[in-house]
C-alpha cells in the first residue's frame, strides 16, 4: 500500500448493521393528536423519531433532515392549506422531496381509497396496526436509504427507467465515490457519471448524498 | 340522446350538466321539436311521467317522430324500474354486512367492557384520577390473576375487533389496496397471535405446543394476521377441552414451508368438507354446541391466506382413529395444513 494514503482521509463505502441504520434514521410523524406509537418506536432503537403537530415550511431544516414521514390523513396540512389535509401534505412532501420516504396512515378509507396520491406515496397503513407493522415499514424504508444493496438497486431502477441501460453493481460502487467532491455531491459529476437527466440525476444526488453523509455516531 | 331521470323529483341519473341544459321548464307527458342553440341543430325534447319516475329527454335523431321519441323514454324508464329493484337488493346485501360487522363488534366489545370492570368498577366509590389510580393498583394486586386474565382477555378481544375491520375494510369496500409484503418471522407471527388467546387456552386446559421455527415468510402482515386470529379463535372455541394444539413447521421445498396445525377438535363430518369454506357456512355440531358464528371464520382464512399467495388444506381423519366423547360431543384429529411462500 502506498505510504502517501496513510496521510489522505480515503473515502469509504459505508457498511451498516441494522442498529447503525437505526441510530441515523430520522422518522417523523405528522399527526394534530398524540400517537402512542412514536413512543414504541423511539424504545425499539429508533432514537430519532418523533412527532410534530404539522408542517409549516417545507424547507425547513427539520423536513429536511428527515428521511421517513409518517402523515396522518386527518387534521395536518392544515398550515400549508391543504383542503384535503394529510393527502396534500404527503403528496407536496414526496414531489419536494422525492427521495424520502413519505408514509400515509389514518383510521378512514373511503374518502381516500381512489385518490391519487395513494399511488404517489410509498407506503399506506391503518392508524389501528400493530406498532410492529409500523417497525417493518420503518425498517424497509431505513434500508432503502441506509443500506449499501437497497441503494444500488434504487440507483439501477432509476437510471435504467430513464435510459434502459442496467449499470453493472461494481461502477455504481466506483461512481458512489466518484461523485463526491470535498465532502459535497457534485451535481455535473452525477450526471456524467450516471449519464442521466437533471431530474433524474438530482433524485440520484440526494440518495447518495444521505446514504454517505450520515455517518455512523459512537 | 341526453336525458334527466328523476324519482320523485329527486335527481336517480343523468348525462348532461345541469347549468348546461334546456330541459327544466317542460310540460309532463309533451314533447316538442326545437333548435338547439348549442347544438346548431333540430332536436326533440319533453318529459315522460310514469308513477314516481320522470324522464327528461331530449334527442336528436328522427326529430319528426314523437312515437320514437316515446319509445325511448318509455325503454329508459323501464330500465329505471329494473334498477331500482337492484338499489334495494344492494343496500339489503350492505345492510346485511353492516349487521354482522356491528354484531361482532358488540360481542368483542362488551367482552371489553367486562373484562375491564373486572379491573376497575367505575361505579365504585373512588372520586378523582388519582384515587382512580391507586383503586385499580388495589384491584390489580388483590386479584392478580383474575386481572392479569381480564387483561388478556381485552388483548384478545381487541385483536378480534382489529381483524374485523381488516375483514370489512379488504372483503366488502372494494378496496384495491396492494399488499404489503414483507419478510417476517412466521414463528413471530403465530406466537404474537396466540399469546392473544392464552386466556382461552387455558380456560379450556388446552396446552399449545409449538416448534421452533427460523424461517421468514414474505406475507402481508394485516391480511395474514386476520387469517391467523381466526385460526385460533377457532382453535380456542373446537378444541377438545385437555388435549393438545401442535404447531409444527416442515419445508415443502425451497419456496415454500408448511405450518401445521394438528388439533383433536369437534368432529368435521366428510360431507361438510366441500362446504365448510363457504362464506356463511356453519358445521353440524358446532351449531348444535351453540358454538357457531355468522360462518365467515373459515371463508376469511381461506380467502386471506390465499390473498398471501397461500394455500389452506383441511385434513379429517377418514379412519377415525382417534374417534372420543367429551361432554357428549364427538372429536376427531383434524388437520389445517398453511402453505405460505419463503421469503
Amino acid at each position: 500500500m502506498n505510504i502517501l494514503n496513510w496521510f489522505y482521509k480515503k473515502p469509504n463505502i459505508p457498511q451498516r448493521s441494522l442498529d447503525d441504520i437505526k441510530r441515523v434514521t430520522k422518522i417523523l410523524f405528522i399527526d394534530d393528536i398524540k400517537f402512542e406509537v412514536v413512543e414504541k418506536i423511539s424504545t425499539n432503537g429508533w432514537r430519532q423519531c418523533s412527532r410534530v403537530k404539522d408542517i409549516e415550511d417545507l424547507d425547513h431544516a427539520d423536513v429536511e433532515k428527515t428521511h421517513i414521514f409518517f402523515v396522518d390523513i386527518q387534521g395536518v396540512g392544515k398550515k400549508l392549506n391543504f383542503p384535503d389535509e394529510g393527502l396534500g401534505l404527503a403528496r407536496a412532501l414526496k414531489e419536494k422531496h422525492p427521495s424520502k420516504a413519505v408514509i400515509l396512515y389514518s383510521s378512514e378509507g373511503k374518502r381516500d381509497i381512489f385518490d391519487n396520491t395513494l399511488s404517489i406515496v410509498d407506503a399506506r397503513i391503518r392508524k389501528n396496526a400493530d406498532t410492529y407493522e409500523f417497525l417493518k415499514l420503518a425498517e424497509k424504508f431505513a434500508n432503502q436509504a441506509f443500506s449499501l444493496d437497497e441503494c444500488i438497486q434504487r440507483i439501477q431502477k432509476l437510471v435504467k427507467d430513464e435510459t434502459g441501460e442496467f449499470l453493472e453493481l461494481s461502477l455504481i460502487k466506483t461512481n458512489l465515490l466518484k461523485v463526491q467532491n470535498k465532502g459535497e455531491i457534485d451535481s455535473e459529476k452525477v450526471l456524467k457519471a450516471f449519464k442521466v437527466t437533471a431530474q433524474s440525476g438530482s433524485i440520484i444526488g440526494t440518495i447518495i448524498k444521505t446514504f454517505l453523509t450520515h455517518s455512523v455516531s459512537p | 340522446m341526453r336525458f334527466i331521470i328523476k324519482e320523485n323529483g329527486k335527481i336517480l341519473v343523468k348525462n348532461i350538466d345541469l347549468n348546461d341544459c334546456c330541459l327544466d321548464n317542460l310540460i309532463p307527458n309533451q314533447t316538442e321539436k326545437y333548435f338547439c342553440n348549442k347544438k346548431k341543430e333540430f332536436r326533440r325534447r319533453g318529459i315522460f311521467k310514469k308513477g314516481d319516475i320522470e324522464v327528461l329527454l331530449c334527442i336528436n335523431e328522427a326529430v319528426d317522430s314523437t312515437r320514437i321519441w316515446k319509445s325511448k323514454a318509455i325503454l329508459l324508464h323501464d330500465f329505471i324500474e329494473t334498477f331500482k329493484d337492484l338499489k334495494i337488493e344492494l343496500s339489503k346485501d350492505f345492510i346485511t354486512i353492516i349487521d354482522r360487522l356491528t354484531h361482532n363488534l358488540k360481542k368483542y366489545n362488551a367482552h371489553c367492557i367486562q373484562a375491564s370492570e373486572n379491573i376497575l368498577d367505575p361505579y365504585s366509590n373512588s372520586s378523582g384520577t388519582k384515587s382512580q389510580i391507586d383503586t385499580i393498583k388495589s384491584n390489580i394486586t388483590q386479584n392478580v390473576s383474575k386481572s392479569s386474565s381480564s387483561l388478556l382477555k381485552i388483548i384478545k378481544n381487541n385483536k378480534l375487533i382489529q381483524a374485523e375491520l381488516s375483514v370489512y375494510d379488504r372483503l366488502y369496500k372494494f378496496n384495491n389496496e396492494k399488499l404489503e409484503k414483507l419478510s417476517h418471522s412466521i414463528h413471530r407471527l403465530i406466537k404474537a397471535t396466540l399469546s392473544a388467546f392464552w386466556d382461552s387456552f387455558i380456560e379450556n386446559n388446552v396446552v399449545v405446543e409449538i416448534e421452533n421455527c427460523y424461517d421468514e415468510v414474505n406475507v402481508d402482515y394485516e391480511t395474514i394476521t386476520v387469517a391467523l386470529v381466526h385460526l385460533i379463535d377457532n382453535c380456542t372455541k373446537y378444541t377438545c377441552p385437555h388435549s393438545t394444539l401442535n404447531i409444527t413447521f416442515r419445508k415443502l421445498n425451497a419456496k415454500q414451508l408448511i405450518i401445521t396445525f394438528k388439533m383433536l377438535s369437534l368432529r368435521i363430518y366428510e360431507f361438510e368438507l366441500d362446504e365448510i369454506f363457504n362464506e356463511g357456512f356453519s358445521g353440524e355440531l358446532s351449531c348444535s354446541l351453540g358454538l357457531n358464528g355468522s360462518g365467515t371464520g373459515m371463508y376469511i382464512i381461506k380467502n386471506f391466506i390465499e390473498l398471501n399467495g397461500g394455500i389452506l388444506n383441511l385434513k379429517i381423519d377418514t379412519n377415525h382413529s382417534k374417534n372420543m366423547k367429551y361432554n357428549g360431543s364427538e372429536y376427531e384429529e383434524n388437520i389445517f395444513e398453511i402453505i405460505l411462500p419463503i421469503t
